[in-house]
This record gives C-alpha cells, structure tokens and sequence, in this order.
C-alpha cells in the first residue's frame, strides 16, 4: 500500500527528468538565430596567428653615445608629429593622401586618404633643418606587409615630386621586385641607383634597424647595424633634411628615428 | 496509468530526434581556386575591371607595357583559357594610372563597352566591340581641360542603355551620363545628390532597365544611388565614417545588394558588410550586417548571379593582404568559407561571374615591389549549379521529311519542353552556335525569343543546294535574361528537294506490258498506239519522302494512290484521243508535296499500212549452218505505205508466223501463230537473223522438211498488213542450238 502511493511521485519526477533533458538537448541542437547574431558570418581559411610586435632594437652604442643628436624621436604620443612634414611623393587627388599616425609609442604609416585605403604610392616623413649637411639618419622599422622601408638624407624641395635627396630603401623578401635594397640620389624626382645589393630582402614582422650617413660625398648605408652599400658621389646633393620613406600601403611601424653628426 | 512514463519517454526521444540537425547541413560548399595567369604586358596596371560576355572574359585597365604614356588595354581571353595573349591597346590614356583607368561591361547582346579615362588629356572615352570582334571607332565622352574623370565605370542595363558614371573631385558629387545609341551621343549629365569621398565606384545594371550605381559619400558612408529613369536618388548605408567602397548588384528578382568594408581596419567598424534592399531606404537587420571585421581595403564587391546566389570578393590583410571569395548559394543562409588566392600583396580587384554562374573571374592588382601589375584568378563559382534553361526545337510540327520550299526556303521552328524562362535564342544548321558561328541574326546570334512563338528560321544555299535525303539537324540554343546559357539542342528533318522519278509514258502493246495483241501486234513503236489506252510506269529514285500520287492532267483529270513508291498500268487515254500526235501529261507527286509533271507525245493510229500489191518486196530464208532451226531472213525492196503517220519506210518491223504447210489466205488464217520483230533502221532491205523455225510450230511438228514463212509489216502502232509475202525453206535435217556447260570436277 505504501509503495503504491509513492509510484505517482516516482513517476512524476522520471517524466520531469526525462521532459527537462530533452528540453535542454532540443535547445542545444536548434540552430543559432539572429538573436546569438556574435557567431562569424564569414569563415577564412586558417592562417598562422599574426605575431605579437616585438621590443624595439636597441640603438648601436655610437648612435647612443654620440655627443651631438641634431634630432630624435621615439614617438611617445602624438605630439611627435609635429616636427614632422609628411609628403606624398606623387601627384594624389584630394582625398586620397598618406596618412601618418603615432600609435602604441611608434610612428605608423596610417594607410591613404580618409578610408585607410592601401595605396602603392610613395609617401616620407621629414623632419630636421634645411642646413643639415653631414649626419647619420638612422631608425628602426617593423614591417607587417607593407614591404618598403627608407631613410632619407639631404631632402631640398618644396615639391615632393621634384625633390632631391638621398635614399636608401629595401624591399621586404615577399616582393618579387629585384634589387631589393638600393642606394640611390633621387635628382628633382629622378632616381639614379648609386648601389644595388643583391639579396634576398628583410623579413617581415621582425624589428630591423637601418641607417644612412652622408658626410660630404661620401655615403654609407646600414642594415641592421652592418654597412650593406657604400658609395661616393662625385657631385654632392647640397645641404638638406632628413627622413623616413615607404608606401602609402599602411602595415609599417617606425621608431627610434635618430640623426646624429658622424 | 502504468503505461504513461513509457510512453512520456518515447515523446521525448522522439522530439529529441528530431532536434538533431546534422551541422554539416547549413554549411555552404567551399568554392575553389581554380586558376591564377599573371598578365604579361599589365606593367603599372591599377584598378582593372572585368566582364564576362558568353564564355569569353574581358579585362580592362590602363597600363604602361613600353614604360611610356598610359594606354588603354583590354585582355581577352576564353572563360577557361590556360594563357592569357597580349591586350588590345584601345587608345592613348597618358596620366599615371591610378588616374587614367579603364572600366568594361557586357550589354544583353553581347556588345563590350570600355570606358576610360585620360588624367593628362582630361578626357573621358569610349569604344565598343561587336559580337564579330572589332572594336568601333573611340568616342569622346566629355572632356575638357578643367575636367576630371576619375575612376569611371560602366554598365549596360537590359534596354540596352549604357550608363557611365565617374568622379570628379572630393565632395562633388558623383557625374552619370546615358546613351541610347551605343555612345554616340550622350545625355546631359546627371549628379548624385551629395558628395561623394573621390574614391572607386562601382555600378551595377539589372532587368527592366534597373541601375544602381554604389559610391562613398563624403563624410564616409556607403551609399548608393539609384536610377529611377529620370534621375538619381540616394540612400546612405550606414552612419559617417562607418564604411566606404561598396560594390552593389542588381539580382534576377530586381532587388537591390550592396556590400562595403568598414571605415577602420578593427572593431565593430572594420571588415565586410553586406546588405540587401528590402525597399526605399529600407536596408534592415539582418540582411545589414558585419560578416566578419578585419582589415579590409578598397571595394568589396558583390555580384548575384540568376540563381539568385551571393558572389561576395574583397581585399583584406590576414597574413598579408589577399584577395579573398565566398559564396551564399541561393536558399541557404551562410556564406561559404572564403577562398583566397596564392598570389599576395593585392592591392585592388574586381571580379565578374560567368553567365552560368560556374566560374568567378577575378582582375587582381597586384604589387611586386616596384610597380603593379596584374593576375587573372578563376575560382569554381556557383555549386549549385545555375538552371539552364531549355527550349527543344521541332521543326514543321516534328515533321520527319519536309518539301523544301521554293528560295528563300524556310521552316517553321516551335519548341517543346520549354524551361528556364529564356529570353533570347539562336541558332545553326548542322553544328551547334557559337559566338562567332550561328544562322540566326543578332550579336553573337542572339535575338529575342518567347517560348510561344513559332519561329520563321530560313535554311541557308548552303544547306539547301547540299540536300539528299540524309536528314539535315538545326540546332537551338537558348539563354535568360542574365545570361544563363543553355546547352544546344536539335531537331533533324529532311529536306525533300522535289520528285525524283523514272516515268515511262508507252504503247499499252509493248512487249513489255502484255496486254496482249488484241487486233495487232504485242509490240510496237512506245510512241504509238492503237487502243485509246496509255501505259504508265513510275517508280521513286532517290525520293525521300516517296511517291504518293499519280495524276494525268486533262480536261478529265484522273488521279491513282502510288504504293510502295511506284507504280504501272495500263489506263484509259485520258481526255480527249485524236488520230496522230497527242500529248499526254503525267504529274507526280510525293508525299510532303513536292509535284513534276512528266510529259509523253503518243500517236493514236488506228490505220493499218498497205504492203503494196504490184511489188511488195521479196523475202527469202536460209537456214544456219549449225543451227538449223534457226534460219537467216532476208527482205528486199519491201514496199509499204502508212497513211497512219509511220514515218519513212512506212513500217516499224515485220510480223512473222512459221506453217509446215502453205495456207490459202494468211492474212485470215487463224492458225498462224504471229510474232512481231521489230526491225530498226529505215532501209526498206534487212535481215532478220535467228529467226526460229519452231516459231508457233508444235514440238511434234518440229521435223526435218519444208517450213513456210509469212511476213506482214507493222506500223508503230502494231497494226499489220493486210498483205503477206512469204518464202519457203526446205530443213534436211533439224539441228537446234546447243550450249556446251564447263565441265564441272566433282
């Protein structure tokens, strides 16, 4: 008799039981909806996580150590960029010009125009005095895929297009473009190689360093502290200011931009 | 009451199973790539556009292969080509290219149009080329030295308008002008109602004329504008500075598309966006949404092919920035896992679909490190494959056999099984269309169709002036109105070119016949005869579709069914019989209609010819050597008169009979069995050769002794002299001939 009456409570919390679980199994197996609308819309292929930028390279002890620093800057905040001229080496229409920004403590090629597109073309930061004649430009520079980086000395003009000055400028190893680093005069816009090294290029998302001296018409330039061109140009490029040079491509970060009397 | 948790339980396995959805069921399938060609002579190439027209893909862009000014450059090439030759220089476009590009679209009848700007000479051009392949003459758009055509492009919408928008400068609005007649002139210009961010366009053209055209607007909001047939109007996508660039598409229902990257390269603002119009500035949630963020540049576009799936392609940094494809197949809710390309630093890019909706062909603008340059991408397209439409050809109500009509022949084509809402047909006797090879008249062959309408389709000389009875195959190909080409079909008929046959119009006594002597010879002159009576003979020869009637034409016509494609009989002369020369005519024709009258001069003589009394001519026998049974007859001077209308001699031949005994009167003795020999020639003295003894003698009869001879002359009716001559031949012995067999070995 007793058992009899407890059959019914039994009963009752095996069909609950039985009613819950598979109220909850339905609700897992029911396909999402707009409400759980997080879900990713778009799958890509895998790819290798993007790696994480790493510390800067730390400056070469006679960089350091050197007595007379004409400029520097390690683009702590926004404020940087105003010692700095940003140009557009090319005729762009309205709209569509490199843009720069300092982010993260680094000065970023920020893209072209007010959309951020990419563009392939020629953009540099300048800075420094007119009168700099004799000096070592040298920076550091993390490349995630815009695949130019330079340095720029002697810079006179008022018109990028037709400016003089000169360059050393290396290609990242995905580009098929040969050479891949090049000492180069750049005459009112006209590129004149002076040296062209033969290598495979700078391997991206990794802290490089690069330099260029000029001292008289005597030129060196270096790559990860070590001398890749030397060249000696017999008609000098007078007087001028120093850079950084690359594309409007976005995907390039700069820091660490020091120049320095040799 | 015990029985309840069981059967709670089995509910509840029940509607447990029921819940269970394989995942793998809501997944797209992922296209592939199928194809990367880098093109040789795109040096500094930027900003292509691509087209695709039937099975043949076509890339516009400015390009400096010399490294010298900018030209205007389309690339051609077959929708599965392995290779890509060198482009076609349209014209001088001097200016750097990012400024001096060059846009293409495909018009409904094939017509390629290309667009583009000179950044130099401020100038905005056009050309067209046919479906033949020639380019016509560059046309002027607008120019002028104040003037900037940036980043133009254009479209052709379904009335055959070709629409070309450009931009001018930054927050100025976008500029349209529209073209009636293939760009020879221009419409005044048309301006969008705010400015746009001087950046790539995109435009897009649909069914019923529809155009829409996708820009950014100045502050950074995608937007589109659409065409309402008088002007412009505009709906802005998302808030300022939220996304730029989209692409738009018109789909096969009329509805509007668009897709736009964010305005940032993070967050909740970056990566590809995607919308669909559900009506005037209604663009809601979901169809509005972020498919996934990321660092994307330039347009992204989108294309909706006539199945109604989602092609979707943009430009993004994972790695290194990549051109990247994905699919939403009509019916299902998600898109595709995105394909990329092996080839990396993309910097712009444009695609367009096959008209199947198979392929995806991709323009991508790629940097090498110094300049750009450009590589052609094809990607597998839609999976599920896009309906073909159907149309199956027959020809004359599927005859089997038709008469070929007289010049300029034609049939009539109605079609069957007809599917797939085509809109446009061609054609080609004897080998499927192709764009270059088709009957029918229209770009590429293609000219309007309704699945109701039978057409008029003429059969060219060269198929006509060929014809046998081999049956002849018109193919048919059909298409919709987005382009979605069905596979050809065919219908075979033969072309009966007319009655082919042997007529024989006779004497009804000819030997051949055997209608019997009756009161004359069984044989005869075929030109004459005696008896109102005509013999007619026919039979096909080489007639495809075969005999069907046989008919003589006379005041009282007289018509038989032809059986088994021939025919013979003797029949009534028909109409009309005078003495001498009638003409009967006899018409044929077969069974598709096809007629030919066949024509017969007869002589109706019913007047015997006179051998002449006083000297009628001698004739003598002599038996063979060998053979004596078989005797050699000679006949001299033979002279007869035919008033009847025998011409010359006045006899055809002679009519022999052979008696062991003479007979009192010849002419009438009913015992002599009369053979006629026909003797050729006009000479009034001949020999018959061979002729038999036993001729009418009975076997027992046959024995060695006198034979006598009668011979009475023919006319070419077969009536005979009354009078006979006759001669006597005495056989010694009876000899008949023998045939020596070849003696065969056992």
């Amino acid at each position: 008799m007793k058992r009899s009456k407890n059959r019914p409570l039994v009963v009752s919390l095996l069909v609950g039981t039985l009613v819950v679980a598979g109220v909850g199994l339905a609700l897992i197996q029911t396909p999402r909806g707009a409400a759980q609308s997080e879900e990713v819309l778009l799958r890509y292929p895998d790819y290798p996580p993007t790696p994480t930028i790493g510390p800067n390279p730390t400056l070469p002890p006679q960089l350091a150590g050197a007595s007379t620093i004409l400029a520097q800057s390690d683009f702590a905040d926004a404020s940087a960029l105003r010692s700095w001229e940003f140009v557009d080496q090319s005729f762009v229409i309205a709209g569509a010009e490199g843009q720069w920004a300092v982010a993260d403590g680094r000065l970023a090629q920020d893209y072209a125009g007010l959309v951020r597109d990419r563009s392939t073309h020629e953009v540099a930061a300048l800075t420094g005095d007119p009168a700099w004649l004799d000096y070592t430009v040298h920076m550091s520079f993390y490349d995630e895929f815009n695949g130019t980086a330079g340095v720029i000395a002697r810079y006179t003009g008022s018109d990028p297009t037709t400016a003089s000055y000169y360059r050393i400028r290396a290609l990242t190893s995905t580009f098929s473009a040969t050479p891949k680093l090049v000492l180069e005069r750049v005459d009112q816009g006209v590129t004149h190689a002076l040296v062209e090294i033969n290598g495979p290029g700078f391997t991206s998302r990794i802290w490089h360093t690069l330099g260029l001296t000029v001292r008289g018409s005597s030129l060196q330039a270096t790559l990860d502290g070590q001398v890749v061109a030397e060249a000696t140009d017999s008609t000098p490029l007078p007087a001028g200011r120093a850079g950084i040079y690359t594309r409007a491509s976005g995907g390039i970060l700069f820091d660490d931009f020091v120049v320095t009397t040799p | 009451m015990r029985r309840l948790p069981l059967m709670l339980s089995m509910i509840c396995a029940i509607v447990l199973s029921t819940c269970v959805v394989p995942a793998s069921a809501q997944t797209s399938t992922t296209p592939k790539l199928l194809k990367e060609i880098d093109i040789g002579d795109s040096a500094a190439s930027k900003f292509a556009n691509v087209t695709v027209s039937g099975q043949t893909v076509f890339i516009g862009s400015g390009a400096k292969p010399g490294g010298t000014d900018t030209h205007a450059y389309v690339w051609s090439f077959a929708e599965q080509a392995a290779s890509i030759g060198p482009g076609q220089d349209l014209g001088l476009a001097p200016g750097q290219t990012d400024y001096s590009s060059v846009a293409v679209a495909t018009a409904p009848d094939g017509t390629i149009y290309a667009v583009w700007s000179s950044f130099i000479d401020r100038s905005l051009s056009i050309r067209h080329r046919d479906s033949n392949g020639t380019w016509g003459a560059r046309r002027i758009i607008d120019s002028g030295s104040g003037s900037y055509f940036f980043y133009p492009k254009v479209a052709v919408n379904s009335l055959g308008q070709v629409f070309v928008i450009w931009g001018i400068d930054k927050n100025i609005p976008l500029s349209l002008v529209i073209s009636n007649d293939q760009g020879v002139s221009w419409s005044s210009k048309y301006t969008t109602s705010i400015g746009i961010y001087n950046r790539s366009t995109s435009i897009a053209a649909g069914p019923n004329g529809q155009v829409v055209i996708g820009f950014t607007t100045a502050n950074v909001a995608p937007a589109v504008a659409i065409w309402t047939g008088s002007e412009l109007t505009t709906e802005v996508l998302s808030g300022t500075n939220t996304g730029a660039q989209p692409g738009v598409s018109i789909g096969p229902d009329s509805k509007i598309y668009a897709a736009w990257r964010g305005a940032t390269k993070t967050g909740a603002t970056s990566g590809v966006f995607y919308a669909e119009r559900q009506g005037a500035n209604n663009w809601t949630l979901p169809e509005q949404q972020q498919l996934r963020e990321g660092n994307v540049s330039n347009t992204v576009n989108v294309v909706v092919d006539g199945a109604g799936s989602v092609h979707l392609a943009w430009n993004m940094v994972v790695d290194v920035p990549r051109f990247f494809y994905s699919i939403r197949q009509a019916g299902q809710a998600q898109f595709s896992t995105a394909v990329t390309t092996n080839v990396s630093n993309i910097y712009t890019s444009h695609f367009a679909l096959s008209p199947s909706g198979a392929f995806v062909h991709a323009a991508l603008e790629k940097f090498t490190g110094n300049e750009s340059s450009l590589t052609y991408a094809r990607f597998s397209g839609s999976s599920v494959e896009v309906a073909k439409p159907t149309a199956a050809p027959k020809i004359n109500d599927d005859a089997q056999t038709i008469k070929l009509p007289s010049p300029p022949a034609t049939v009539s084509v109605g079609f069957i099984g007809v599917s797939g809402s085509p809109t446009e047909i061609r054609w080609r006797w004897g080998s499927e269309p192709t764009d270059t090879e088709y009957n029918s008249v229209g770009t590429a062959g293609w000219q309007t169709f309704s699945p109701t309408t039978t057409l008029t389709i003429a059969i060219p000389s060269t198929v006509s002036s060929t014809a046998t009875c081999l049956p002849v195959r018109l193919y048919t190909q059909v298409r919709t109105a987005t382009q979605v080409t069905g596979l050809a079909q065919f219908d075979d008929v033969v072309l009966d070119t007319g009655v082919t046959a042997a007529v024989r119009i006779t004497n009804p006594h000819l030997r051949q016949v055997n209608l019997g002597s009756g009161n004359g010879a069984s044989d005869g002159d075929p030109t004459y005869t005696r008896d109102p009576l005509v013999y007619v003979e026919a039979y096909g020869i080489n007639e495809c579709s075969g005999l069907k009637e046989l008919a003589f034409t006379s005041s009282t016509p007289i018509t038989v069914t032809v059986s088994n494609n021939s025919f013979a009989s003797v029949m009534p002369f028909p109409g009309t019989l005078v003495a001498g020369s009638n003409t009967v005519t006899v018409n044929l024709t077969d069974k598709v209609g096809n007629s030919q009258n066949y024509t017969q001069t007869l002589t109706y003589d019913t007047t015997p010819p006179v051998l002449d009394v006083a000297s009628p001519g001698t004739v003598s026998a002599t038996a063979n050597l060998s053979d004596t049974i078989l005797s050699s007859l000679q006949f001299s001077n033979i002279t007869v008169t035919d008033t009847g209308g025998y011409p010359g001699r006045g006899f055809w031949g002679v009519w022999l009979a052979n008696s062991r005994t003479p007979v009192t009167n010849p002419s009438t003795d009913t015992n002599l069995i009369w053979t006629p020999v026909a003797v050729p020639g006009t000479d009034k003295s001949f020999t018959i050769s061979n002729w038999s003894m036993a001729t009418g003698i009975p076997s027992a009869d046959r024995t060695a002794g006198d034979y006598t001879i009668y011979a009475r002359f023919l006319d070419g009716a077969g009536n005979p002299t009354s009078g006979v001559i006759s001669t006597t031949l005495n056989l010694s012995a009876i000899t008949e001939p023998k045939v020596n067999l070849p003696f065969v070995r056992r």
